[in-house]
């Protein structure tokens, strides 16, 4: 009986938690008016998307892939291109874009999930860069040069604003629902079948789970994701080139939020990403005219956390709340 | 001979010159990579350091890049063996996404190191001992190409040699081979992957040497030999040296031949050749040689 008490409190605790984001992420906007600030967060909850979108893939089904920014980047450029030359709004676009790179993913993810360990990463990693080195290349989609969307002012339709206010408000509601949907799959048959791939594919796959399915499942939901997140960036820059959506560094740091938050957990990328982009931005405006000075300092935490804590932040905060029930129990005693 | 036979075999001649050099860089990647079951992802960034220790050494003492052969081989064989103990031995038994993630960090750290202490500027050295080409019948070859060539050939048929004919050599095979049994049979298990990470990065500190003779360096400099020496590993089977010996020069061959076509085309081809090889025959060439 007193196991259910805590088991009920220890779930409560966790739901608390998360409307309090929710009321967090709510009043935001109310408290924090200047544009910097929202478009710090913007920015935050993007990678915190991106994070959960990698984490289908990489946390949960196990697989490395590297690659994801040419999910991103086709996400990017179909709903630009659509918009740019046949005049069709954003928003079915990214439907459109997000379908391709699910599509893509699957046809690319069929033949690659058959190799094993670091070859799957690799042929994310060669699949990535064709992609990059086509558009880099395609003079159709605008070349090295990019893509330039035109600027018409608020429109929901053509998914343009003048204030960051809606694009905090879209990136908020693709933040919950991706996270409602991990959560939902994380809890659901799909979910623990990925788990057992995960940890053993060979024993799931004799225990009749059809590995490459969840895989490409898993593949495709999660590069769906990704490639809406790069819509969405496209709009909110208003501009698309190879070097800003399609390069490996991109790939690397989508990951990187995941699993410095820890991967295989819901609340990880959101932890990871708001320590990341935080320490970023603050980097960023304190020393700004150091370049790559606040990327060293995600490697070194990537390193470090890789090291000696693979299961990233979300362990950190479970040897904290151990430590602390330890204490509690000890002085109860 | 007509120009444009002259030409193409001029193109050929220059990709085999380049291929040389690759195969010296995947040599090392190789090596790590079949001894230690990890995928130095940082593998073209050391590249980049070993070519930047080189710039300097000339630009602050005026010594020769081709002069700095032994300093480089030397630092970056030390290098090896402290990064293996600092880092890399702590990840053997670690899961697949943190091998590559730390490795993949130590990539992101190197290049934003170099970015942030020397800026985004290409740097050349300027009048390096060898430099310039010579014409035979029409066909032009670049000399310092030439000498790196010869060089890399050199230094691929010494660690082959070593790893063929030494006992180090020999318990470096048999520790690739099955890590436990090589272990059981009384070899020092932590000294040969120190050995064999020096000795792969000792292959970059060499490259870096070489290649400063004809090629800027900049803090993204490695990283295309990095995708390259990926794609030629992956040709040549890891932990084959012959293996990717032959798969350097094919992709050597194959870049210089797009490149000849379209400039565009070439990194297309080596990727293309990548996914392809990845797909159909992951275990590379390896057995087939």
């Amino acid at each position: 009986m007193r196991s259910y008490i805590r088991v009920i409190k220890r779930a409560s605790l966790r739901h608390i938690g998360y409307l309090a984001f929710a009321m967090f992420l709510g009043v935001y906007p109310l408290i924090f008016r200047d544009p910097y600030f929202l478009y710090v967060m913007i920015n935050v909850l993007l990678y915190a998307f991106l994070g959960e979108a990698w984490n289908v893939i990489g946390g949960y089904a196990g697989q490395c892939a590297l690659g994801h920014a040419a999910f991103f980047g086709l996400g990017a450029y179909i709903s630009s291109l659509l918009f740019i030359k046949l005049g069709v709004s954003p928003w079915p676009g990214m439907l459109i874009g997000a379908l391709v790179s699910g599509g893509v993913s699957v046809a690319i993810g069929w033949p690659c999930f058959r190799l094993r360990g670091a070859y799957f990463a690799l042929a994310t990693i060669a699949f990535a860069e064709m992609v990059r080195v086509l558009f880099n290349h395609w003079e159709f989609v605008g070349g090295a040069v990019g893509l330039r969307l035109p600027v018409l002012g608020d429109s929901l339709s053509a998914f343009q604003f003048r204030s960051y206010l809606p694009y905090y408000c879209i990136i908020s509601i693709f933040f919950v629902l991706s996270f409602l949907l991990v959560w939902k799959l994380s809890k659901s048959k799909t979910g623990f079948y990925w788990k057992a791939i995960k940890s053993d594919p060979d024993a799931a796959e004799s225990l009749g789970i059809d590995t490459t399915k969840y895989k490409l499942i898993s593949m495709f939901i999660s590069s769906f994701l990704v490639s809406m997140g790069g819509t969405f960036y496209s709009q909110l820059v208003l501009y698309v080139d190879p070097t800003s959506v399609l390069v490996r560094d991109l790939s690397v740091r989508v990951a990187l939020v995941a699993i410095v938050g820890g991967m295989g957990t819901i609340e990880g990328p959101v932890l990871g990403s708001f320590m990341m982009i935080l320490l970023s931005s603050l980097i960023r405006a304190r020393f700004g005219d150091v370049p790559g000075l606040h990327l060293v300092i995600f490697a070194i935490i990537l390193v470090v956390m890789s090291i000696y804590k693979p299961q990233g932040m979300m362990a950190i905060l479970e040897d904290i709340k151990s430590w602390i029930e330890r204490r509690r129990s000890l002085g109860a005693a | 001979m007509p120009p444009d036979t002259a030409l193409i075999l001029g193109v050929i001649l220059s990709g085999l010159l380049m291929g040389g050099v690759y195969a010296l860089v995947s040599g090392g990647l190789s090596l790590i990579w079949g001894v230690l079951k990890v995928v130095n992802m940082a593998h073209g960034s050391f590249l980049m350091l070993s070519m930047y220790l080189v710039y300097w050494i000339w630009r602050l003492t005026g010594l020769d890049p081709l002069l700095t052969i032994p300093i480089t081989v030397a630092l970056f064989f030390l290098l090896g063996i402290c990064v293996q103990k600092g880092i890399i031995r702590h990840i053997l038994e670690a899961s697949l996404v943190n091998q590559i993630f730390v490795t993949f960090g130590m990539w992101m750290l190197m290049n934003n190191l170099a970015l942030m202490l020397w800026k985004a500027d290409f740097r050349t050295v300027s009048n390096p001992l060898v430099s310039g080409g010579l014409g035979i019948m029409g066909v032009r070859i670049s000399f310092p190409k030439l000498v790196s060539f010869g060089f890399s050939i050199l230094a691929t048929c010494a660690i082959w040699l070593f790893l063929q004919r030494t006992k180090i050599g020999i318990a470096i095979r048999a520790v690739a081979q099955d890590r436990k049994a090589a272990w059981l049979m009384g070899i020092d298990v932590d000294r040969i992957y120190e050995v064999s990470f020096g000795l792969g990065l000792a292959t970059v500190g060499l490259a870096g040497s070489l290649l400063a003779n004809f090629f800027s360096v900049y803090p993204y400099a490695g990283d295309i030999f990095h995708i390259f020496a990926l794609t030629i590993v992956t040709l040549g089977g890891f932990g084959s040296i012959s293996g990717s010996f032959i798969a350097g020069l094919i992709i050597g061959l194959a870049e210089a031949v797009s490149a000849f076509i379209n400039p565009a085309l070439k990194y297309f081809v080596v990727f293309g050749i990548f996914l392809i090889i990845l797909l159909l025959k992951p275990e590379g060439l390896r057995e087939a040689l």
